[in-house]
This record gives structure tokens, sequence and C-alpha cells, in this order.
């Protein structure tokens, strides 16, 4: 175990990450390069640099706090930063901003511990996410550890992509996996995401035979996976691993904006499904005898 | 009763439409603007010509008689009951003897005529403007309470408030007070025949060779006076409604007249017998003290545990259905919100939309600890959720032991109506209450007077709506070694400014020296207006319905009643906490600028480009420096909770003008009931050393500054959990706004529950919020025509936001906004 894992937000106050009100600890690291990712800064382990130019005051302190005299806006772009963060720390208007930073389990729990009450009025608690916290499997156990030990309800999120063993090991705790399937064809899975389906698919499986408390997430790519060809795939696999909840999340583009503070393209050609597809996959998908619910 | 209970809850319901009477007179209200009546105007002039020389109180209680006897009384189409204040709905009637000089100005176009104000426009009429220009204002010129005001207060105060504007005290010096939950529970019972007797038979009991039975003596012939004219008003009610029987052909309209005849025949004289008759006699009661007083915040008290009695045997006798119940109670929310206060520019922008604050108070505990909720306070959440109006001011009450459905409902009448019920926490206003001497029994069965100023019921003289001390500017004199960059004036000069001081605990005490000065200024000018008011606009009727008056033979401000303390509303303490706190961390802890550099850019309104760092680096520094209230950093909270609680403690050495008179108390007691104050105090405090530039808009009660609160809204109720709210007594505000979307669902409802329970847990003592988007914000501002019923809560009260000046609008805006 690891006391110490690589950490780009704590949110407090999340409500649509498992029940009640909840603390979210995002890690950061993802073995997939899903194309409407939300949240692009926590894709490298090491994390990344933000710079928000309607924030910038182009007072130049930052180009004078680098080594390199990296200017604004190339910060973590120019091929000579080495990510060290003086520019981040000089920057009076946060117009720059370092995702990622190294925490102790401690330092995680200080957070964890102050919404303490309103986890026990709500029935909330606390859930990892990322990134994916698979990466981060040690630290995830330790800080899962702590968590379970001061009594708070646990979930994970998670896209099962790792080593069965590491996956069995680490989702054993929890009391809630929220569990992430984007497209049930594979060939689809990789050109969208960057890696195969096989084996999220057989991990999940294994999880579901391990009696695990999974509730599946997907989100809604209309163009993408929004159709009733894989969602009727994706009902029959719930079915047959016998996950009773599914979660569909309607695609949106709130994460848009991150690209551009990562100054990188965005290049999602998705579109969120109209009302009506969303209702009829619902209905698909509760013929199944699967409980659905729009939005986490 | 359980069907009974499930009748109340269907009118909540999304479903259930508003009764087609209710619509017709809720059009009929939005149909017309607010308008100038200078009606009582001109009574009270022809009174007062009339009665020279005589005790002030009896003239007082003659003109109050022949504003009731002679003013315009109407009654709406369709409506079930009666009552109003100016001659036609939404009128304001004019009161002269307040002060007259700013009216004489504004009809004369400065700063604005009344109809082309940029926010709360009145309409006036060629002959109204006259009849004020040259009947009414000439006669009182000179003899107003604001000009008694003047010729008594200390010329160090006027230089501390009016000019350094330390501590803003103007509107309590042109307006009259209110702030009071009148005994409505009496003259329900007992009719005020049973007032009028009672007063007769202590001024016969008196012994007139004694000399303090001889000050009793006008007071008690002044309250049968005002008492009987109100009777008289409710006979006028009788005639005028019994001509529009006689041209009503409707059937229907016509037994309803029948009825409201017979119930104006009998109440407020008599003791009610229905829930109309209780419901009629409120409103009697209520307006009649409005006409008398100048005042707002006339408050109604716990209306579904004193009506019902009333309610609940109409109900089993059959008399009253469930459909009409809510047809009346509508009824009285309609005729509550046409009602119409003038204010002057400045306090305009002070108390802007027009509130008059007539706080309901629901559910919390019974004097035996059971949960007071029941069928009616779930109808009188149902008339705002459908009415959709900005008056009366309503207070959900909780306590440990209230159902959670009750506070689900009422968060849902928010989701609604966007700003309204507030919440407030029994569990922290009853110790508050009790810590300043009122006993169980009354602190237990407290209401809600004006936004959040907790009171009893029918025996408090009290007074809330003191000034309005500036916490923030306090900070920045502390800074400047006493002196005012505004105006150059030191009123309490320090040994050192911020630059000579060696560690922030030295700071902190030059701010403290500056906070007991003005702390002292606002007491000045309090006790001021105060005993001005008690000479010159004593209320005989008011005080006939508060408890111990009548039996003491005194006027509230002689001392008449049971309770007395009177209350300032502290404004920008968590601009002034941000500040401090700000200059601890970047100053003295960090070292990031130094003492000189810091008020060289303040002097400057960070706008030097010269110096380095840069005026906005350094604003940038000071923005962005983690040493900001709400955001549950225990230095910046710690700092907050230790101004507010040292304010609190100093201030409980001053008196008030009805201290050792006869009432517990006596006293004076915080509050941080801002109301819209914090942005014309912001006018007058430089660049402050959160980084806010000169001139923009302090904080609002125990709000956090817009956009600081970053953390979300647990980290933003931790923080304000973390204040001594048992030590404010007057009351403690705190807005919070949520994006509408966050509360689409069930679970997003259940998690807005566990924040209010939650928070009340940890010991907050009150919550409110606004609901509305920014977007929808920006988009009535650009078209106002299509949003005119669009409310916000602008601090303790709600107004319609087309209505609102726009540096309010803006500042409404720009806080920030929480996803749940």
């Amino acid at each position: 175990m690891s006391d110490t894992g690589k950490i780009f937000n704590i949110q407090r106050f999340s409500t649509h990450d498992g029940p009640g009100i909840r603390t979210v600890v995002f890690m950061t690291g993802c073995p997939m390069r899903c194309r409407w990712c939300s949240n692009p800064e926590s894709q490298k382990i090491s994390g990344a640099i933000l710079w928000d130019e309607r924030k910038c005051i182009g007072c130049g302190l930052c180009e004078q706090s680098c080594g390199y005299a990296i200017v604004p806006g190339m910060q973590g772009i120019d091929e000579r930063c080495i990510g060290c963060g003086a520019c981040v720390k000089a920057c009076p208007s946060t117009a720059l901003e370092r995702m990622g930073e190294d925490m102790t389990v401690e330092r995680v729990m200080e957070t964890v511990r102050k919404d303490k009450a309103f986890y026990e009025d709500s029935g909330g608690g606390v859930t990892i996410s990322g990134g994916e916290p698979l990466m981060q499997a040690e630290f995830v156990l330790a800080l899962a550890g702590e968590i379970k030990r001061e009594g708070y309800h646990l979930a994970i999120e998670t896209t099962g992509y790792a080593d069965w063993k590491v996956t069995e090991r680490t989702l054993e705790p929890f009391d809630l996996i929220l569990y992430d399937l984007k497209h049930m064809d594979t060939e689809q899975h990789n050109i969208y995401t960057g890696v195969k389906n096989d084996r999220i698919l057989a991990n999940a499986r294994r999880a579901g035979e391990r009696g695990f408390p999974l509730i599946y997430r997907v989100p809604l790519l209309g163009g993408i996976n929004a159709d009733l060809e894989n969602m009727d795939a994706l009902g029959e696999f719930a079915v047959s691993t016998g996950v009773k909840e599914i979660h569909l999340l309607p695609y949106h583009t709130y994460g848009e904006n991150k690209y551009k503070l990562l100054r990188a393209r965005y290049q999602c050609s998705a579109c969120r499904p109209s009302e009506e597809e969303i209702s009829a996959i619902r209905n698909l998908l509760e013929e199944k005898g699967r409980i659905v619910k729009i939005g986490g | 009763m359980k069907d009974l209970m499930m009748q109340c809850l269907g009118l909540l319901e999304d479903a259930t439409p508003m009764p087609a009477r209710i619509q017709k007179l809720r059009e009929q209200y939005f149909a017309v603007e607010p308008s100038i009546c200078a009606e009582r105007g001109v009574l009270i002039t022809e009174s007062y010509k009339e009665t020279e020389g005589e005790p002030q109180i009896l003239r007082r209680a003659k003109a109050f008689d022949k504003i009731l006897s002679e003013m315009t009384i109407y009654v709406n189409d369709g409506g079930l009951l009666v009552g109003n204040l100016g001659s036609v709905p939404r009128s304001a009637p004019i009161f002269p003897e307040f002060a007259v000089d700013w009216v004489e100005k504004e009809l004369n176009g400065d700063p604005y005529y009344f109809p082309d104000r940029p926010g709360d426009a009145y309409q006036i009429d060629e002959e109204t403007r006259r009849i004020l220009l040259e009947e009414v204002i000439p006669y009182w010129k000179g003899k107003t309470h604001e000009d008694r005001v003047k010729l008594l207060l200390p010329e160090e105060a006027k230089i501390a408030c009016q000019e350094v504007r330390g501590s803003d005290e103007d509107w309590i010096m042109t307006g009259g007070d209110g702030h009071i939950i009148a005994d409505y529970r009496r003259v329900i019972r007992e009719g005020l025949q049973a007032v009028i007797k009672q007063a007769e038979e202590v001024l016969a009991s008196l012994d007139p060779a004694l000399p303090e039975d001889i000050e009793k003596i006008p007071f008690l012939k002044a309250a049968i006076i005002a008492d009987k004219a109100v009777l008289k008003f409710a006979a006028r009610y009788v005639e005028k409604l019994e001509e529009l029987k006689e041209k009503e052909q409707d059937a229907a309209r016509r037994a309803e007249l029948t009825e409201m005849i017979e119930i104006c025949s009998r109440v407020p004289a008599q003791p009610a017998r229905t829930f109309q008759e209780a419901c009629q006699t409120m409103l009697f009661v209520n307006f009649s003290i409005q006409i008398e007083s100048n005042g707002h915040s006339i408050s109604f008290g716990r209306i579904d545990q004193y009506l019902y009695p009333f309610f609940i045997r109409d109900i089993e006798s059959g008399r009253l259905s469930v459909e009409k119940a809510f047809e009346i109670m509508c009824c009285m929310w309609l005729k509550v919100n046409e009602l119409s206060k003038l204010r002057d520019w400045p306090n305009t922008v002070t108390f802007v939309g027009n509130p008059l604050f007539q706080n309901m108070t629901l559910g919390g505990q019974t004097r035996d600890g059971r949960d007071a909720v029941n069928e009616l306070s779930y109808m009188a959440l149902a008339c705002t959720k459908k009415l959709k109006m900005i008056q009366p001011s309503m207070t959900v009450r909780l306590y440990q032991g209230t159902d959670r459905k009750f506070i689900k409902e009422a968060v849902k009448v928010i989701r609604k109506v966007g700003s309204m019920p507030a919440f407030f926490n029994d569990e922290v206003i009853i110790p508050s209450m009790l810590n300043i001497g009122y006993t169980y029994d009354d602190a237990v069965d407290y209401g809600m007077v004006g936004c959040v100023e907790p009171a009893v019921q029918g025996c408090g003289g009290g007074r809330y709506g003191a000034g309005f001390p500036n916490f923030a500017k306090w900070v920045e004199l502390a800074v400047n070694g006493g002196k005012d960059p505004r105006t150059g004036i030191t009123c309490q000069p320090q040994e050192k400014d911020l630059s000579q001081c060696k560690t922030f605990d030295e700071f902190m005490e030059c701010f403290r020296q500056q906070l007991r000065y003005f702390q002292r200024m606002h007491v000045i000018c309090g006790n001021v207006v105060d005993t001005s008011w008690g000479e010159m606009t004593p209320n005989p009727f008011l005080s006939s319905v508060v408890e111990d008056c009548i039996g003491r033979g005194k006027e509230i401000k002689q001392g008449g009643a049971k309770y007395d303390n009177t209350g300032g509303q502290n404004v920008g303490v968590i601009s002034a906490a941000n500040a401090l706190a700000t200059i601890k961390k970047v100053v003295f802890d960090d070292k990031v600028i130094s003492a000189k550099q810091l008020m060289h850019a303040l002097n400057t309104n960070f706008e030097d480009t010269e110096t380095a760092p840069s005026g906005e680096v350094i604003r940038q520094i000071l923005v962005n420096a983690d040493s900001k209230f709400g955001n549950d950093d225990d230095m910046a909270d710690g700092i907050a909770a230790d101004i507010m609680r040292y304010f609190a403690e100093e201030e409980r050495q001053y008196v008030n003008t009805r201290y050792g008179k006869g009432p517990v108390g006596g006293h004076f007691i915080p509050s941080t009931a801002t109301v819209s104050a914090n942005v014309g105090n912001g006018e007058c405090v430089g660049a402050t050393a959160d980084g806010r530039k000169s001139g923009e808009p302090i904080t609002e009660g125990t709000s956090a500054f817009r956009g600081t609160d970053k953390e979300g809204p647990t980290a933003l109720l931790n923080s304000y959990a973390k204040l001594p709210n048992v030590l404010m007594p007057g009351g403690q505000l705190f807005n919070v706004k949520i994006t509408p979307t966050s509360v689409d669902t069930e679970e997003g409802l259940d998690n807005w529950v566990s924040l209010i329970t939650t928070l009340f847990a940890k010991k907050g003592m009150q919550i409110q919020f606004n609901i509305v988007s920014a977007e929808t914000l920006q988009e009535a501002k650009a078209e106002p025509e299509k949003y005119k019923d669009l409310i916000v809560r602008v601090a303790g009260f709600s107004s319609y936001f087309v209505t609102l000046c726009p540096q309010v609008q803006e500042d409404i805006i720009a806080r920030t906004e929480h996803v749940l």
C-alpha cells in the first residue's frame, strides 16, 4: 500500500456519484483516451497545468519564475517544461493551475472528515474517481481502508481496465462500484477510447460473480453508443452478469472548456440524444428488468 | 383527520390549479403600478391644525381617527377580505409627520421624479403632486420627526454616521418603526371592545393626585380613541359592502357580500367566531398599525398556530371547506401584497423592491415540545407556492422534531417561487432569546419579524430596525490610522496605522477601537431616534394591542411593553472579516507584500501600474489568498466569529430609552439583517484588503462575499455554523444561491433538505435560498416586461427582480451559484 497518491481534485458536496451528499476524490491517470472525456486534465498520471486566458492579467510573473522563461500559455506544452509548477506558484491571478498534487491519505481524510455530518444526514459518503483509480491501486486501497475505518459509505467509479487481480483486490472494500461501460462492441470501443473492451467486460463479469455491489454507468453518446442495438447488448450483458441498476449519463459538453485550458483540441463528434431517444433506451432496459436512472 | 391533511397536501401539488377567483385577483394586482396617494397626508395635516397645543399622543389618536373615518376605502372585485392603505391598490400613503424635505425634493425631481426612479418607481398624478406641495408639505416644515432628530443629534454622531458613514442611521430618521408582532391572538379571541374596556378600567382606577398617573391619562384616552377609530373603520366597510350588495346581480357574490357584511359588523369589535372572521380581524389590526405608524415589518407571527382552532372548528362543523379556507388565505396574502410604502431614494436603495416584510411564521414546536406543524402550515405554504408573490415574507421554524416531509414541501415551494420560505432554527434562536431574559414560554412561541428578527408575539415593544453599523468601513479606517480616505475626517484617532503595527494582534486592536467608537455612535443615533419617535410620533393604537401597555398606562416608547430591546443590523461583517484575514495572511504571516504596499494599493484603488508589484497584481494576490469566509477555513472563519462576538458582547453595555421603565431587557442587541444596505453602504467604503474595489457592494448578512465561496455549499455552511449565532438574538441572515437544475430530482430535493437539517444540527441559526439562474436574471434584466413576477431574495426578504435598481440587480447576479 502506498500512503501518497496523485490527486487532481477533491470535490465536496458531490451528489451525482453515489447516494446522498458525497466527497469525491479524483485521482490522476487513465489508460483510456475517451474522446468525450470531461476530465482530460486527469489523463496523464503526472497531472497537467491549466492556463485560463480570461484570468491572465499579463503580469509576466510566470515567465520570470520559470527556469526556461516559458511564456504564458505555453506551460505544460512547451517541450522544455518539466512540470515543476513554479509558474503556478508565481501566478497571482490563478490563471495557471496545477492539476495533480501528491497527497497523503491523512491529507485527503482531513477534507473528507469536514463533511461527516452531511454524509450522515443524507446517507452519503466518499467516492473515489478519476482518471482511473485502479492506476493508483495501492493508494486507493490505503485510502479506502481509512475511509471504512472511520465509518463512511464508500464508492468507486472505475472503468475496470486493469489486471483482474489488482481489480479484485482494490474493489473488495467498496460499498458501491460505479462501473463504466462505454461500448459493447470491442472495435468501436477501441476507436473511441483507444482500448478494446475485452478486459473491461471480463472483469465486469468476474466482479459480478464475486458478488460486488455493481451499478453500470453508461455515457449516452448520440452517434457513438446510444443506438438501440448497442443498448440491447448492454441490457443483455447486465442481465447475464446479474447487475440490476444502470445509470445513463446523457452526453454533455461541460468538459469542453477544459480542453481550451489544456490548450488541446476537443475532438468529440457526439451529440446529446433527444428526450425521446433517451426514454426509448430507458424502456428497452426496463423491459429487461433493470432499474434505470438518468444522470448519476 | 387524515383526509384533511391529504386535502391540504393536495393544494401543494403542481396539478392543483389556482382557484379562478385568486387567479383574477392576482391579475388585478399585476395590472396596476404602485402609486402615491395624498389622502393620508391631507387628513393628518387638517387634523394637526385642529389639535395644536394638545398632548401629542391625543393629537396622534385624533389624526388616526380622522384618517380612518375619511380615507377612501374599497373592496376588491371578488375579494373575500377587506382593508386598504391607500385609495387604490398598491398606492402608498404619505406620512408627513416623519419627514417632508425629501418628499418635496423628489416631487421636484431631486434626484429623480417618482415615476422615473431606476428602481421602485411610483406613479403620481399632477393633482396629487400639487396637493402635497401646496397643502401638505408647507405645514410640516420644521415640525417633523426628522427635524427633531436633527436638533437632538450630537454633532459628533452626525459626522460619524452621516459624513464618514461608519454606521448608516438614515432610514430611521425619516421613517417610522414597525418591527413588531401585535397581539393578534388577543384581538381575535377577545375583540377590541375588550381592549377598550380594559383601558377604561385602568383609566378609572388612576389616582390623578399621583404625578405618574397623570402621565397615563392622555395615553389611555388616546388608546380608546384609536381603538374606536378602528371600529369605525370596520363599520365603513359594512356600508361599502352593503352598497356593493345592492348593485350585485350575481347571487353567489351577493351571498359572499352578505357574509362579509356580517363579519365586518362583528370584528374586530367582538371575538371572532369563524376562520374568516379571524383572518379579517388580523387584517384590520395589521392595516390599522400600518396606517398609524409608517413602519414596516409589521408581522403576523405564528398564524398556523393561532388560526388553527378556528380553522379546525369550521372544518369539523362543516361550515368551511378546505377549498374555501384556501381561498380566504390566498385573499389574505393578496391583501398583504397590496400595501405599499414610499421611502426616500437613498433608503429605497437600502430597502429596494418595495418590501414591507409582513412576516408570517410556520412550524416549529409547541410549548410542550411537540411538532407544531399542522394542516394550516401546509395550506399556508400552498398559498405562497401558488401565488408566487413577494409578500408575506415566510418563515419556517425547524426544531429537531420537525417532520422531514414538511421541510421537503417547503423546499419545493422555494423551487417554485425562487426564494421563499426561509428557515430558522429553534435550537439556536430559543437559547439566544433565553440568554437576554425572555421567559421560556414566550421564547418558544417566537415569530419572525421583518427579515430574520426573532420576536415574542404580542408582548415585545422592541425595535429591530435600528441603523446599519458598517464593519467594512471600520477596517478601512483602522488601516489608515482612523482617518477616512474619502472625507479626510478622523473620528477616532489611532496611535498607529497598519504600517506601524508590528503584529496582527496590534492591528486587530486598532480595528476594535474603531468598532467601539462607531458602536457608540450607532447607539447614540438609535436612542435619539427613539426619543424623537416617542415624543413626535407615538402610536396609541399599536400600543393598545401590545401587552402590557394598557395595564401600565404607557405607550410602547415610554416602556409599556413586557419586553423591549433595540437592535442594529450589522452590514459588511464578512467583508471586514475577509479583509482582516487577508491582511493577517498576506502582510503578517506570509509577508507577500508589506503593509505600506498594501495601503498604497488600497488608496489608489489598485490602479497604480508603476509600483512593483502593480496595483492589479496586488489585488489578485489579495483576491486569491486563502483567507475568505465561506470555505471552511478556520483562520478566516475564526476572525469572522471573533469580530461578531466582540461586537455582541460590547453592545450589551448599552441601554435603550425604555431601560428601567418596566420592560424586561432595554438593551441593544445585534443582528445581521442587512436588507440591501450592503450596496449603498459599499459605495462609501474604499478599496478593501480582500481585493474588493472602491465603491463595490460589501457583504450582506453573514453571507460570503460574492464569488469567494469556492469550496461548495457544505464548506460554506460549515463556515457559517462556526459563527457565534447564539449571541445574535437580533437574527442572523445567511443567503445561499443554488442553481435551479440542481434540484430537479427527488434526490436533489433530499440533499437540499439534508443541507438544511445538517446545518441546523451544527447550530446554524438561519438559512435562505435564491434559486434563479444567473442566465434567467440576465434575461430579466434585458427584458423586464417578460419577467414581471420573477422573484429573488435580496437579503432577508424577497422582491420582484425587475423592480430592483440596477446595482442591486448586479449584486444578486454576481453572488456565487452553488450546484447541488
